[in-house]
């Protein structure tokens, strides 16, 4: 195997584990929002942000991945190659996991929304906590590819 | 500075005014009202408001009842519609003129009937469905059901077994049992049989149908062949649809009241508002008196509209020592949009500062960085516009995401970002590199010190407050132990933090911004303030070991230098945001050029892909920044000095549930 395979495998991972991880992360929560809304339609707005949050990691993912990529160039040595794999990893398993556990609090906040609507904003916040890790292994990854 | 101040009064009135005063009070919107507080726990007069409200919440729940049926008919607006629910403008004589003149009765009645014809009509067809159900696998079957029965020598038996049992052997076995069988039809998963056998044979034939696991099934209420079961259950759905088509058809004739029923719905909620407000006031036989709070400046206001009643009168009073005053944000209009930032939060309490004018402009440039894009700027800034003019109720909220916009758009100018990058190699190109600062996707360095720096500002401007406050309160020791030791702390881990190599090594600054002569006098100051924090940080301590292990504590962790170690590293979040907009901006641009390639169709799925991308990254990337803008104010922030607490200002006010009283 060559560098290319290996940066690809990287590169490939950062989009897809955490794109898993926030599939994994919106059903949690989705099934949730849609029994609350079965009981109320009217939560639809408060709960939608509460839906899509978890979707973030799969986009720092992507960006990740899309970066990766810009530094693939057809003779990478197998050392490069290695090196973007592991700078991709820290976004690709923080994003996989922490999508997960945002999705789980936000299904508890789609429980708040159920109960206190006026409270929505609060469960974001919860949510939001969670999300921070992900950003940092993004950062990370950004940053370890540059040093590539 | 942005807390309204309050006065407490007492208004005595005569009973004869009370529907009219509190009718005048509700529109006016400027009485807090408080419950007094009883000397006697009963009190005789109350039964009959008790009665007048009972009567209309029943009356509401029928008006809301009504339009729950007629809003299915209602025209369904878009996305944008189920986003937000929508309120009806209402002019104020149309709902004067509704009020005294619609039978609403009448067609709440009539809706009420309809429902109860309905719910009828629902289980009906529930039951007849359920019959075809159990009437439908017999088709097959060409003699009438009641014949299935006990004859005087022999029984006859339809059923259904498994076909996990049903093999082709079980045919011949069960004729061995002595048993006639006729297969009339098979499903998926089940045979469906009719058995005969001759009752001298009884017990050895259901032993042997106990073993394939034979299900009799029961054609009780039924009667003639299967196939004209069917045909008669068909019948009578049929007709038990037309009945509800028929009756929704009746129903859907009140459509156009619609508008009229939720004015009713809100004059009847308003009066159940105004006769809770009365229960928390004292009364006699013939007065009420209402305590409540009153902004200051609205006080003379009320008082002229008390004193136009003939036997009313206001007066100022005092508070009770341990009454907290209702808390009412007031600020200038250009501020007014944050007050939004901090109601999700809490209420502040009295006496503290409405951090809403203090957290404003670091909102609007957090917000602005996350998403670093003057396209998108511009986007958001006229779809903010262009929704203020569709939902007037969410005015406050679009004026911040407009405001954020225009700073997206300048920070995105700066930046160089317009649609991430799809002015490259046009000649645009050139002239926003010509306001360019640096490229973040290339300089990831210069980015990120940008957040930190920004962060470090609002960090200080949080202890400054907290000094500030402690100074006006005159609790000058604590401004001295909280406020100036933690500036110090904080300046002088700066300042050694930038006078040695470390700065550079944590990629902060390319080369060291201070002499190391700088490293010993903030060394020492260091030293000092931490020891001052060891021994005064907790005051309030007796036993002085634990007071040192308190002390401690607060150093490290509690609030300590620690927590400011990850306030400040929580502000990369801004860089890492503003990264996304970019980078999936230009990924979108990347994907959409390689379509020009295609001939003809080419530029068409172009456009559609920048289209469609995006404002896709535009929606995400909005979500983002706000709720981690919001993070970094409450969090980050919010912790510095805020403590919150207060109890919002709650005037006995109209309800805006449904409708929205146009503006004369």
């Amino acid at each position: 195997m060559d560098g290319v395979g290996i940066a690809i495998a990287g590169s490939a991972m950062a989009a897809f584990l955490a794109g898993i991880g926030s599939a994994i992360g919106i059903g949690i929560v989705g099934q949730q929002a849609a029994g609350v809304l079965s009981e109320d339609p009217e939560k639809f707005g408060s709960l939608f942000i509460l839906v899509v949050l978890p979707g973030t990691q799969g986009f720092y993912g992507f960006l990740a991945s899309m970066l990766a990529m810009g530094k693939i160039t057809p003779n990478l040595t197998m050392i490069d190659g290695w090196r973007i794999l592991f700078a991709c990893l820290p976004i690709a398993i923080a994003g996989f996991v922490s999508a997960i556990h945002q999705g789980k609090v936000c299904a508890a906040g789609a429980n708040l929304v159920a109960k206190r609507a006026d409270q929505a904003m609060k469960g974001v916040m919860y949510a939001v906590m969670v999300e921070t890790y992900a950003v940092l292994g993004l950062i990370i990854t950004i940053f370890l590819l540059a040093k590539v | 500075m942005a807390i309204a101040r309050m006065t407490k009064v007492s208004i005595a009135l005569h009973s004869s005014h009370k529907e009219e005063l509190l009718k005048h009070l509700q529109d006016e919107s400027a009485l807090h009202i408080t419950k007094i507080k009883e000397e006697s726990a009963e009190n005789e007069y109350e039964t009959s408001d008790g009665e007048r409200i009972r009567h209309l919440e029943s009356q509401l729940n029928h008006l809301d009842d009504t339009r729950k049926f007629l809003q299915n008919f209602i025209k369904k607006g878009g996305f944008l519609e189920g986003l937000i629910p929508q309120r009806v403008p209402v002019s104020e004589e149309k709902f004067i003129d509704t009020v005294k003149n619609f039978e609403f009765e009448k067609i709440t009645e009539r809706i009420k009937i309809l429902n109860i014809q309905l719910s009828k009509l629902r289980a009906e067809k529930d039951h007849l469905s359920s019959n075809k159900e159990i009437i439908e696998p017999w088709l097959g079957l060409s003699t009438p059901v009641e014949l299935l029965k006990t004859t005087a020598t022999s029984l006859v038996l339809a059923g259904t077994v498994n076909k996990r049992y049903f093999k082709d052997e079980t045919v011949k076995k069960t004729e061995e049992a002595g048993i006639e069988i006729e297969k009339i039809d098979e499903s998926k998963n089940e045979v469906y049989l009719i058995v005969i056998f001759h009752k001298s044979n009884e017990e050895k034939a259901r032993s042997f149908l106990d073993e394939i696991n034979f299900s009799v099934e029961d054609f009780r209420g039924f009667e003639g062949k299967p196939s004209d079961i069917l045909r008669e259950i068909q019948t009578r759905i049929q007709m038990v649809e037309d009945e509800t088509e028929n009756l929704i058809e009746q129903g859907k004739e009140f459509v156009g009241f619609y508008q009229e029923l939720l004015i009713i719905y809100e004059h009847t909620l308003n009066e159940i508002t105004r006769l809770h407000a009365i229960q928390d006031a004292t009364r006699t036989k013939t007065t009420y008196i209402i305590e409540g709070w009153v902004e200051t400046k609205r006080k003379e206001t009320l008082k002229n509209l008390v004193n136009s009643y003939e036997a009313a009168m206001m007066l100022d009073i005092e508070p009770e020592e341990d009454e907290k005053p209702p808390v009412k944000l007031v600020n200038k209009t250009i501020f007014q949009p944050f007050e939004i930032v901090t109601n999700l939060y809490g209420t502040p309490n009295y006496k503290e500062l409405d951090p809403s004018p203090l957290l404003a402009v670091f909102f609007a440039v957090f917000f602005g960085m996350c998403i670093t894009d003057a396209g998108y700027g511009i986007v958001l800034a006229l779809l903010a516009l262009f929704l203020m003019k569709k939902i007037p109720t969410g005015r406050k909220f679009l004026w911040l995401i407009f405001i954020g916009a225009i700073f997206a758009i300048i920070e995105g100018a700066l930046l160089g970002g317009w649609f991430g990058d799809l002015f490259r190699g046009s000649f645009l190109d050139k002239i926003t590199k010509e306001i360019m600062l640096f490229d973040p996707m290339k300089s990831y360095f210069v980015f990120y010190r940008l957040a930190l720096f920004l962060g470090c500002i609002q960090i200080y401007w949080g202890l400054f407050i907290k000094l500030y406050e402690y100074i006006k309160d005159k609790r000058f020791t604590d401004a001295f132990f909280e406020g100036i030791v933690w500036i110090a702390i904080i300046t002088s881990l700066l300042l050694m933090l930038f006078s040695t190599d470390f700065c550079i090594q944590l990629n902060l600054t390319p080369k060291k911004l201070l002499p190391e002569t700088y490293l010993l006098p903030s060394g020492i100051i260091f030293c000092v303030s931490a020891l001052l924090v060891f021994i005064f940080g907790a005051r309030n301590e007796k036993n002085p070991f634990f007071r040192l292990f308190l002390g401690g504590l607060r150093f490290f962790i509690l609030g300590g230098i620690f927590s400011y170690l990850g306030d400040f590293l929580s502000y990369i979040r801004l860089m890492a945001l503003g990264l996304v907009t970019a980078g999936i901006a230009g990924a979108i641009n990347d994907i959409a050029r390689m379509t020009l390639g295609i001939p003809i169709v080419g530029i068409v799925i172009f456009v559609i892909i920048l289209v469609c991308g995006h404002l896709f990254n535009l929606g995400i990337n909005t979500l983002g920044g706000f709720v981690h803008t919001l993070r970094l104010q409450y969090v980050e922030f919010f912790q510095k000095f805020f403590t919150g607490g207060g109890k919002t200002f709650n005037p006995l006010r109209r309800n805006e549930k449904y409708i929205i009283l146009k503006e004369a």
